[in-house]
């Protein structure tokens, strides 16, 4: 009893509990995540600096929303840690894929369609020919050898 | 997977060898392949392991600052097999360049669109060297069996199992005489000399493409080497001279 009066009056006029005496309030720190990055950089840094000098005492004193709060700052998905796709960019990305390989399919079609006839040599009788010639002419003697297509 | 002494389609490797500089070439291909298998395993494993154990995982570098060790080892194992593949590169870079006691001479010269070859070491009747162009054959002209964009009007024709250095060289613009086959390819450059041997181990023919961006017609302007056994090579001489 007496220990425990001596621990909390040390405590109650050290430094620290001069600085950061009270618990946050919640409407100072709940939600943080919804309006954190739209704070002014000066509120940002004040409430920094009131969650740093509150984290000074035991942790465990600290109340749930100040924990999330200093979690949040800490690590949370904001600043380079922001995700790096917002909800709608994937399927943004996907479909512009999409238009663009069938742009290419279009292009390609088109080409060949109106291209000139193929060559005389594209055909499966000049491919054999092609074999017998290159086969007389000793060409590839140890794999085998076919210009048919 | 096809080795040919021509380009054929859907081809993926080398051309089958007919020179011991072509022989060589595969074997360093096959050498550094070896390498190439063994870093692609360890980066994909590397790879896949950081991408599944550290995707989401907040805080996997929180305190990875510097690791010395580590990047002695990512910077040692790079150059350990950079030089495993650079001496036996170099080696065979080297023994290609070599021009070794030549028993015959071919001068051959680029020119938009086409090759001019000389036997340098004999004279016609009229004591001219032995000279005639080569051009590409036209698709109109070409008999059914001839691969297009390949097959030329005059081929150069060598004997087997002779050492043959080529003198190259260009009258306009760069050209550049490859033969895949013999693992030949140097720039024919204007006013200046260039010079590379073969030694062709088997009669065929051997085809090659201008290797260096000569103009419009840089893809016309192919080559082809015909080698035949020593007889054969002097008939064809002594034709040629007459």
């Amino acid at each position: 009893m007496l220990r425990q009066t001596f621990a909390r009056s040390i405590r109650f006029n050290s430094t620290v509990a001069k600085t950061a005496p009270r618990a946050l309030s919640n409407a100072y720190v709940n939600q943080l995540e919804a309006r954190w990055e739209t704070l002014p950089q000066a509120d940002q840094s004040a409430l920094i600096n009131d969650l740093k000098e509150r984290m000074k005492i035991s942790w465990g004193e600290l109340t749930p929303a100040e924990k999330k709060a200093a979690y949040y700052i800490s690590y949370g998905e904001w600043g380079p840690r922001a995700p790096l796709y917002s909800p709608g960019d994937k399927s943004k990305v996907f479909w512009g894929t999409m238009i663009g390989m069938f742009a290419g399919l279009v292009i390609f079609v088109g080409l060949k369609t109106f291209a000139g006839s193929k060559s005389v040599t594209m055909n499966r009788e000049w491919h054999e020919k092609s074999d017998e010639y290159l086969k007389s002419q000793n060409a590839n003697p140890f794999t085998g050898y076919s210009q048919v297509q | 997977m096809t080795w040919l002494d021509v380009p054929a389609p859907w081809a993926m490797r080398l051309q089958d060898a007919a020179s011991p500089n072509q022989e060589g070439i595969h074997e360093l291909y096959d050498h550094i392949m070896f390498y190439l298998a063994l870093v692609l395993g360890l980066v994909s494993y590397m790879t896949i392991v950081i991408v599944k154990d550290f995707t989401k995982n907040k805080f996997a570098h929180k305190q990875l600052r510097h690791g010395q060790t580590l990047e002695i080892i990512w910077t040692m194992f790079p150059a350990l097999i950079l030089l495993l593949m650079s001496f036996p590169s170099f080696i065979l870079l080297y023994l290609s360049d070599e021009v070794l006691t030549p028993a015959l001479t071919v001068k051959i010269v680029g020119l938009q669109w086409y090759w001019k070859y000389e036997y340098s070491d004999f004279v016609n009747k009229t004591g001219e060297t032995l000279e005639y162009e080569s051009y590409i054959m036209p698709d109109d002209m070409l008999e059914e069996g001839n691969t297009r964009l390949l097959d030329t009007d005059t081929s150069i024709v060598l004997p087997v199992d002779t050492h043959v250095r080529f003198i190259v060289t260009a009258n306009d613009v760069m050209h550049s005489f490859a033969v895949p086959s013999l693992g030949i390819k140097i720039d024919a450059t204007p006013g200046r000399l260039n010079q590379v041997s073969t030694l062709m181990e088997r009669t065929g023919v051997f085809y090659g493409q201008c290797s260096e961006l000569c103009g419009v017609n840089h893809a016309l302007m192919p080559m082809k080497m015909q080698c035949v056994t020593m007889e054969d090579f002097l008939t064809y001489l002594s034709e040629l001279s007459e």
